[in-house]
């Protein structure tokens, strides 16, 4: 094991990928030379050279419709939009062309390339560049979406995404990029579509993802500190989705909190909640309940009032427990 | 020789036309690519041209009558021969199945006349779910509880409330009702099999039985150290009928009489043990069919007991899977029951019934000891097994459960 | 050169006689004409069908024909080989049938059957096809142009001579990722040709009313291409431009920008009452038929007889009812296939519902 960043973490996984596949080129935004708006394709350049680095215009269109032409041809174009908020600017280009190219065209096609996007507050990015927009890709058939929370995902998951035959959304969290963690030595990989239960407990379920994982575990140690006994679970991807892990926790504990930065309202917090609804409700000893922002664009200057933190976390589950 | 004209499909969303005018009448002389009809849709009207030149023979369709897309509307022949004999067409699939109503709008239009509830008896989904499971009322909960909100908790508490009362008390029978008039329900189908066939075993069969008491201790502990590995392993809880259903196979096969079954030529002896479970449900009974148990692991039977049931209590049990049982069995122990009999469930030769565990003061050892003590009454056809048969079935099956080490040996 | 699968071609000896069209390229020695000529007349003949069809109520959905159009998708499309790759719109099938595909399967995919190159998943307005080098047909307007970035990018990093080319209309060149294609495609010197349709509609409405120009091939300019525009009813000129383009793509000289003035004859949707199009801006448009000069330039410059003409139709016609009669007994997809498609790797389903 050793000791790494996340966005060190990141780069890794596109250093080795790259080294691997001959296939695989980077292609976004400042992505050559400057390493990337946060660090993430430093390097690259200097290893692989221009052929395979791609600075470009600022044509979010140009850049994502590009890789999916050059994904039909067997190449695997690892994308980076310099933050997510930006994906917007592609939508067209990611839901009605990446996500249905394999559909459409009966399976004669294939899109497998990579999007990578930082989303998430905490660096008082202001509203345009600090979204947590999971829910719209999540909501879309033919894309796969991950969110991975730690140093070893944010490398595991990226290099399974890479090699993966679908297009994959990786939405990495800015304000994780500076956070440590520890990483198994060598080459490894971690699946898509599988939820980490990063601490078992048998009173509470807490789904979560991404930077609330964090934030999730925090809340869990002060409520065990109350006799409060939680089980915290790690989406990581939320497409596929590991719903058995879900199922599983809850038919243990009874008890469901979703937690998750984005604004609560339509978010994936709702899917699971319903996903429990229609098919254990007669588990549940409580109401399923979800922390979230609030219904506001992300504010400049009043991030951590507007963000769910580890208390808002506490609270939920105290809330569920004594109902 | 005619063809038909049909209403076109103009655009995506059109399913039917209205026919404003014929340009044309029958008997009328028709050359390719002149306007025979005009037809409207949402306001739009257009000119259907022939597709190729003759005489129209019929209208079928007159105007101000609209229809779905791709209906006959007109026939057009060689000659000027009307024609009346002919009947329309019916509309092609694709065409019709645009104004049948989808599925999922005739389910969205189901929810929304239903009522919002505000009378219900507030409690969690698995508090109603464990109430159900131990035949409670609700109210009768609600009303013992201290709690404005029925949890896992307070059903719990209620259980073993009325537990100890059991043990107090027998339970009074109800008044018999004065009332004379009542209202006639008809035979559901599952009601009819289930009467047709208890009378028949009754009458068919030469029925009689015997009861044994059984310390179920050991069969507890026992069910308790095997819950957790066969859960890891399969992800369902064994239960206490689980156990008893596979040692009554042990039993059955250390006595294979019970395996038997009567027919005309003689007595049938059967290889594979196929266990029935008698299951109540909401309005009745079924016996889905654990088989050749025999050869089965706990865990197995444990697993397929959970989905036979689940399947049961669904509604979705296939028919195959209630049918070819060589022993049933049968417990109302659940319901606090601690002692009853069970009609044989033909062809078989036996029937088990199960009663509950019961905290009971029996002798051992000259002292006065608490022992969870249940009964089990065996039902069996004595065209086919004498008592003393019986008796010996019934002495392993209790050696068994007392010591379910013996199944081993 | 793609050839179209028949063998109705025979090889004209030395330089064709008789009169050109006014204005004429000078006719090459080529045996190519009778199949331009037998291309163009299959689209046209397998568009009129899919309307009688359309019109029957026999294909779901709707469909877009290029009718008028087809001196363009054949002049292209004969420049490209099986290994370059064309990129198409919603009013696609005369492009995607030029390019080499398939009768059946494409039909059967207008029908909806399992059977069709989709099976069944895309209809009219998403028809691709691999092996014809067909990256799709694509119901969003300028939507294509990035995708054929990338498959030329794609040329270009294998270090293959392959070419792409990508067919959009005048109503497309006012979308963001036009401008955006065309400025990348030069700035990399793609191998790429963007082939303009300027048919004078955006959908329903007039050119003149949406742009302030009358050329899209005076945009290359803005981005550092080589633009063109080209009569979109010759045949011969499209080809000739698009040789001209594709060589220069080929040889590592970057992309280039056809505009082709072409007509449609029809409305922007089969069914459409063109309510909003002068009566006589239809007929004009019918007044410029593309097979018809063609066949006139065949038959006076002794390239072909009107005996080969009608050999020519009387073929179609037994290949466009044999497609149509496969296409209507074929089966529809099994229940629940389309599932199948939604991702590459098979993960469990019950995840998705």
């Amino acid at each position: 094991m050793k000791e790494i960043r996340y966005i060190k973490a990141i780069n890794e996984a596109l250093h080795e990928e790259m080294a691997r596949d001959e296939t695989v080129f980077v292609i976004g935004e400042d992505v050559g030379a400057p390493g990337g708006a946060f660090g993430g394709t430093r390097g690259l350049l200097q290893a692989f050279g221009e052929r395979r680095v791609r600075d470009t215009p600022i044509s979010e269109s140009a850049i994502v419709g590009l890789a999916l032409g050059a994904a039909m041809k067997g190449l695997r174009p690892v994308v980076e939009i310099m933050f997510a908020d930006f994906l917007p600017v592609c939508m067209d280009q990611i839901v009605n062309q990446i996500a249905k190219t394999r559909f459409m065209f009966g399976g004669q096609f294939s899109a497998p390339l990579v999007i990578r996007a930082p989303g998430g507050a905490g660096l008082n990015a202001g509203p345009q560049h600090s979204q947590s927009l999971e829910a719209w890709f999540a909501h879309v058939p033919g894309l796969k979406v991950v969110m991975p929370a730690t140093p070893a995902d944010a490398k595991g998951l990226l290099k399974s995404a890479i090699r993966d035959n679908d297009p994959v959304l990786v939405l990495e969290h800015k304000a994780l990029y500076a956070t440590s963690g520890t990483i198994p030595e060598g080459e490894y990989l971690v699946p898509l579509g599988k939820a980490d239960v990063r601490r078992a407990g048998n009173d509470v379920t807490i789904v979560t993802a991404s930077r609330m994982v964090l934030q999730t575990l925090e809340a869990a140690e002060t409520l065990a500190g109350q006799g409060i006994d939680a089980e915290v679970i790690d989406l990581r991807s939320l497409t596929p989705l590991d719903k058995d892990a879900i199922f599983k926790s809850v038919a243990k504990t009874s008890r469901l909190v979703i937690a998750h930065e984005a604004v609560k309202s339509f978010g994936i917090g709702a899917e699971i909640a319903a996903m429990i609804s229609e098919e254990m409700i007669d588990i549940l000893d409580a109401p399923i309940t979800r922390v979230g922002a609030p219904f506001s664009p992300v504010p400049f200057s009043q991030e951590g009032d507007y963000l769910p933190n580890a208390s808002d976390v506490v609270h939920a589950v105290q809330k569920v427990m004594a109902y | 020789m005619s063809s038909a004209i049909v209403m076109p499909k103009v655009g995506l969303t059109m399913t039917e036309g209205k026919i404003v005018e014929w340009k044309k009448g029958v008997g009328d002389r028709v050359e390719k690519g002149e306007t025979v009809f005009v037809f409207e849709t949402e306001k739009v009207s257009y000119d259907v041209e022939a597709a190729h030149s003759g005489y129209l023979t019929r209208i079928i369709i007159t105007e101000g009558e609209t229809v779905p897309v791709g209906t006959e509307v007109a026939l057009l022949g060689e000659s000027p021969t009307t024609e009346t004999a002919r009947s329309p067409r019916p509309v092609p699939a694709d065409a019709s199945r645009a104004s049948a109503p989808r599925a999922a709008d005739v389910a969205a239009g189901a929810v929304a006349g239903t009522a919002i509830q505000s009378s219900r008896i507030r409690a969690t989904p698995l508090a109603r779910r464990i109430a159900k499971a131990n035949g409670l009322d609700l109210a009768q909960v609600a009303a013992a509880s201290p709690s404005a909100r029925l949890k896992k908790s307070d059903i719990e508490q209620f259980l073993s409330a009325r537990a100890a009362r059991a043990q107090a008390a027998p339970a009074r029978a109800a008044a018999p009702s004065q009332q004379g008039e009542g209202k006639l329900v008809k035979l559901t189908s599952m009601r009819d099999i289930i009467a047709r066939k208890m009378l028949a075993s009754t009458v068919e069969a030469a029925q009689t039985y015997m009861v044994v008491s059984v310390d179920a201790g050991n069969l507890v502990e026992a069910r308790q150290r095997l819950i957790n590995s066969i859960q890891k392993e399969t992800g369902i809880r064994p239960t206490l009928t689980d156990l008893i259903a596979k040692i009554v196979a042990v039993a059955i096969a250390r006595h294979p009489v019970m395996n038997t079954r009567w027919t005309p030529e003689g007595i049938l002896w059967l290889d594979a043990i196929h266990m029935g479970i008698a299951t109540a449900l909401d309005d009745g009974l079924v016996v889905p069919v654990i088989t050749d148990i025999g050869n089965k692991k706990l865990s197995a039977i444990a697993v397929e007991r959970h989905d036979l049931i689940e399947s049961a209590r669904a509604g979705k049990l296939p028919p195959e899977r209630m049918r070819g049982s060589t022993f049933t069995i049968s417990s109302l122990g659940m319901f606090g029951v601690e002692e009853f009999t069970a009609i044989i469930n033909q062809p078989e030769s036996a029937i088990l019934a199960i009663g509950a565990i019961v905290d009971t003061p029996v002798a051992r050892d000259g002292a006065v000891v608490i022992r969870p003590i249940m009964k089990l009454t065996l039902t069996y056809d004595h065209r086919i097994i004498d008592g003393a048969k019986a008796a010996t079935f019934v002495a392993t099956l209790k050696d068994v459960i007392e010591e379910p080490l013996l199944a081993l040996a | 050169m793609n050839k179209p699968q028949h063998n109705t071609s025979s090889p004209a000896k030395g330089a064709p006689k008789g009169a050109a069209p006014a204005d004429a390229p000078a006719i090459p020695n080529d045996d190519g004409f009778l199949d331009l000529h037998y291309s163009m007349l299959r689209i046209r003949r397998v568009e009129e069908r899919l309307l009688q069809v359309f019109s029957e109520g026999k294909i779901p959905g709707f469909i877009h024909v290029s009718i008028g159009q087809e001196a363009v998708a054949v002049g292209v499309c004969s420049c490209l080989t099986p290994a370059d790759t064309i990129f198409t719109t919603h009013r696609g099938h005369g492009h995607t049938l030029a390019k080499g595909m398939q009768l059946k399967p494409f039909m059967a995919e207008i029908f909806g059957r399992d059977s069709g190159a989709c099976h069944g998943n895309s209809g009219s307005m998403h028809v691709a096809s691999s092996e014809a080098g067909v990256g799709g047909a694509n119901g969003i307007v300028g939507a294509g142009l990035p995708i054929s970035l990338g498959s030329a990018f794609a040329s270009a990093f294998k270090g293959e001579d392959s070419v792409t080319a990508v067919f959009f209309g005048d109503g497309a060149s006012n979308q963001g990722t036009f401008h955006e294609s065309m400025n990348l495609a030069a700035l990399w010197n793609l191998p790429i040709v963007f082939v303009c349709e300027n048919n004078g509609w955006a959908q329903f409405t007039s050119q003149k009313s949406y742009m302030k120009i009358d050329g899209i091939a005076r945009r290359a300019d803005s981005y550092g291409m080589p633009g063109v525009q080209v009569d979109g009813e010759d045949v011969l000129r499209v080809r000739e431009s698009m040789r001209e383009a594709v060589a220069r793509a080929r040889s590592g000289n970057g992309p280039t920008l056809i505009e082709c003035k072409t007509y449609r004859w029809f409305g922007h949707y089969a069914g459409d009452p063109q309510k909003y199009r002068p009566a006589a801006d239809v007929e004009q448009s019918r007044k410029t038929d593309c097979i018809a000069n063609f066949e006139k330039f065949l038959l006076d410059s002794d390239l072909a007889d009107r005996a080969q003409l009608d050999a020519v139709e009387a073929r179609l016609r037994g290949e466009i009812n044999e497609a149509i009669a496969f296409a209507e007994a074929a089966p529809s997809a099994p229940k629940g296939q389309f599932l199948n498609d939604v991702y590459a790797d098979a993960f469990r389903k019950d995840s998705l519902s």
